[in-house]
């Protein structure tokens, strides 16, 4: 094969360390250097293979073998097949990859041009009332509309944001849900799913791979009973069944703990292959119900290395992915491998965002705090020691609302994420010595809570020490 | 020009890590009791490891640990990233001379630590599949593990070759030129040919 050039369905976005690329089809999203990326960028055209020596020749049989690279007469037909469709849709310059620089701002390094992936709650609406739900029924107001939400999937094209996450309350609930999961599809974002599954049928599951959705989320975890058991496992079945990919999210509570490895076993035998095991958050806004669920549901440091030790039997059976606030488990890495492995912790604002369903803008979905002005004298969590007035936390809040202003100067501006995107603050506490601290950082969301600073330690981390406190 | 970090999302990811262990000697009734007690594994000569998903690891000390209860060469892959553990008697003058030649770059290259009355040498390389397969065949970790015996034997003769290949690969940012290594020995083209070849 002696020409290549960049698939058709890769993205390429500039950034400040040199620029990333995301594969729309395989799901992989790679970071490069300045000079990789360059070279990418020019592989939009057919190319020969670099001569020995050169450094891009080391550089084009990975980017080969991950997909990003094509031989250039399949490259060629691709183009042909793009070309055509660019030809309807010139004027707005989608699939036009840009040289450096092509964005206002470039990200600095920590955070990005635009986030990886929106997590979009698309209504609050739900027809369970699962216990924890981190949903705000404060979040009032009427629900991004159709046209609102065409408009914002139109900036996050332009922003080259890779993939959208699209949750509620439960998402499919709203009419307009294909819709807006098409549209984003045809504008280039990799459209995914979380849903309870009640509301699955075959029909839906059509609709949902006609929008190009490329993997459907499936949360176990609801308020319970048998008749709501059966009906997400039968919902689980019908994915299984379709073309979509599919996973299962899983809120392992101290209460699931013991029954775990039996409903792994259950999971595997109706041909789930990939389980996605979240840890239980504290609720993003001071209340007693949610402290008192919190305080019942919490994993503490011998249940996360529990945890640990029924994924360690599950392995090479279960592909485990575990969440942004679970990577201490992974603290036996090396941290140059997790680094290669692209995993960063905790995200929240600097790689990821999210959009609420009346266009509040948060960091993600547990550094939310409330919309209005926080009731001063509370704690977050009722039950803590560290008695810290509510006027002290450091409590990242919305950045604003995507109905007044554009999206991309809302994530440039980040306001009221200032400390989360600080190069200079390091996790504290037990998190300060950890060797994998970079990678990792602990649940900040947990560290606020418990501690009332943001950048305190993640005292659950089964890395501390027992006892460990916020700043010990 | 390199890739700095790959992540798989919503596509089943097929990647793991491996860890292979490879005694040159048989390992004696101690060592046996040893590494049954630490890994839980029947301890034979050749001990493989696989992890799957991207947060699970071999137990950090697990590596030095094993190099010092009879275990020569370990060999491990984790998405791409290779490396290569060797383990030799603690000699001061080797010692030396081999730390001139350490490198990073990037998590890449060669250092060398001292556990007990062993030597822990380390080569870390970024290496593409295709390029050691295409040197070693199907069972790459033998390959690797058997290109990796050599250069052992050749460094406890005294031939520094490999260590150079690493050095001329991964290093030449500190002050100071490490000792000329000519003619490279016959592990250590084959090495620098894999690595140039990513």
């Amino acid at each position: 094969m002696e020409a290549w050039q960049l698939a058709e369905a890769v993205t390429l976005r500039p950034e400040a360390f040199g620029g990333m690329a995301f594969h729309r089809e395989r799901g992989i999203t790679l970071e490069v250097d300045a000079e990789a990326y360059r070279f990418l960028c020019t592989c939009r055209e057919p190319r020969p293979l670099p001569p020995p020596g050169h450094p891009a020749a080391r550089l084009v049989p990975q980017l080969a073998r991950l997909g990003f690279l094509a031989p250039a007469e399949d490259g060629r037909k691709a183009e042909d097949g793009r070309k055509a469709e660019d030809g309807r849709k010139a004027e707005d310059g989608r699939e036009q990859v840009q040289p450096v620089p092509h964005a206002p701002w470039l990200g600095d390094g920590v955070t990005l041009s635009a986030p990886e992936t929106v997590h979009l709650a698309i209504t609050a609406r739900c027809n369970l009332s699962c216990p924890g739900c981190y949903v705000p029924r404060f979040d009032a107001g009427p629900e991004l509309t159709t046209a609102e939400l065409h408009g914002l999937v139109d900036q996050w094209a332009q922003m080259h944001v890779f993939q959208l996450a699209v949750g509620g309350g439960e998402p499919l609930l709203r009419e307009d849900l294909f819709d807006v999961l098409a549209y984003a599809r045809e504008r280039g974002i990799v459209p995914n799913l979380t849903t309870n599954g009640m509301l699955l049928t075959p029909d839906v599951l059509r609709r949902l791979e006609w929008a190009g959705v490329a993997r459907v989320n499936l949360s176990w975890n609801g308020p319970g009973g048998g008749g709501q058991r059966r009906a997400v496992a039968q919902a689980l079945r019908m994915l299984l069944d379709s073309a979509l990919q599919v996973g299962v999210n899983l809120l392992v509570t101290p209460a699931l703990l013991p029954g775990l490895p039996r409903l792994l076993a259950r999971l595997h035998a109706l041909g789930v292959r990939r389980v996605t095991i979240l840890r239980p958050k504290p609720p993003a806004i001071p209340s007693e119900a949610g402290a008192v669920w919190y305080a019942a549901n919490r994993l503490r440091r011998a249940d996360l290395l529990r945890l640990r030790a029924i994924m360690d039997s599950w392995q090479g059976v279960l592909a485990l992915e575990v969440d942004s606030a679970l990577v201490g488990l992974m603290g036996d890495a090396d941290p140059a491998t997790l680094r290669w492995r692209g995993i960063h912790g905790c995200a929240a604002g600097r790689r990821m965002c999210t959009v609420w369903p009346a266009g509040r803008v948060t960091p993600c979905s547990f550094l939310a705090g409330p919309s209005g002005s926080d009731p001063s004298g509370q704690t977050l969590n009722p039950h803590s020691a560290f008695r810290i007035p509510q006027s002290q936390i450091r409590n990242p809040k919305s950045a604003g609302d995507v109905r007044q202003v554009d999206f991309a100067e809302l994530w440039a501006r980040g306001e009221n994420w200032n400390a989360l995107r600080d190069p200079t603050r390091q996790p504290q506490g037990g998190c300060a010595g950890c060797k994998i601290a970079s990678q990792c950082g602990g649940a900040r969301c947990v560290a606020r809570y418990e501690c009332g600073d943001l950048f305190a330690g993640d005292a659950e981390c089964p890395h501390f020490g027992k006892g460990a406190t916020c700043a010990s | 020009m390199r890739i700095l970090s790959v992540r798989h999302s919503f596509e089943a990811d097929h990647s793991s890590s491996t860890y292979e262990f490879f005694a040159l000697d048989k390992l004696t009734p101690e060592q046996r009791a040893a590494v049954q007690e630490l890994t839980g594994e029947a301890p034979r000569r050749h001990l493989s490891f696989h992890y799957m998903g991207d947060w699970s690891n071999i137990p950090s000390d697990w590596t030095e640990r094993l190099l010092t209860l009879g275990y020569d060469v370990m060999v491990s892959e984790s998405y791409d990233w290779w490396a290569v553990h060797l383990s030799l008697p603690h000699d001061p003058g080797l010692a030396e001379r081999l730390q001139q030649y350490e490198c990073e770059s990037d998590g890449n290259g060669f250092d060398v630590r001292v556990a007990g009355e062993r030597m822990i040498l380390y080569f870390g390389m970024q290496l593409d599949y295709s390029a050691v397969y295409n040197a070693f065949g199907e069972d790459v970790f033998e390959g690797l593990a058997d290109l990796f015996e050599a250069v052992r034997n050749e460094l406890l003769a005294g031939d520094l070759s490999a260590v150079r290949a690493m050095y001329q690969t991964y290093g030449g940012y500190g002050e100071g030129e490490p000792e000329p290594v000519e003619p490279l020995s016959k592990g250590a083209r084959r090495l620098l040919n894999i690595m140039e070849n990513y």
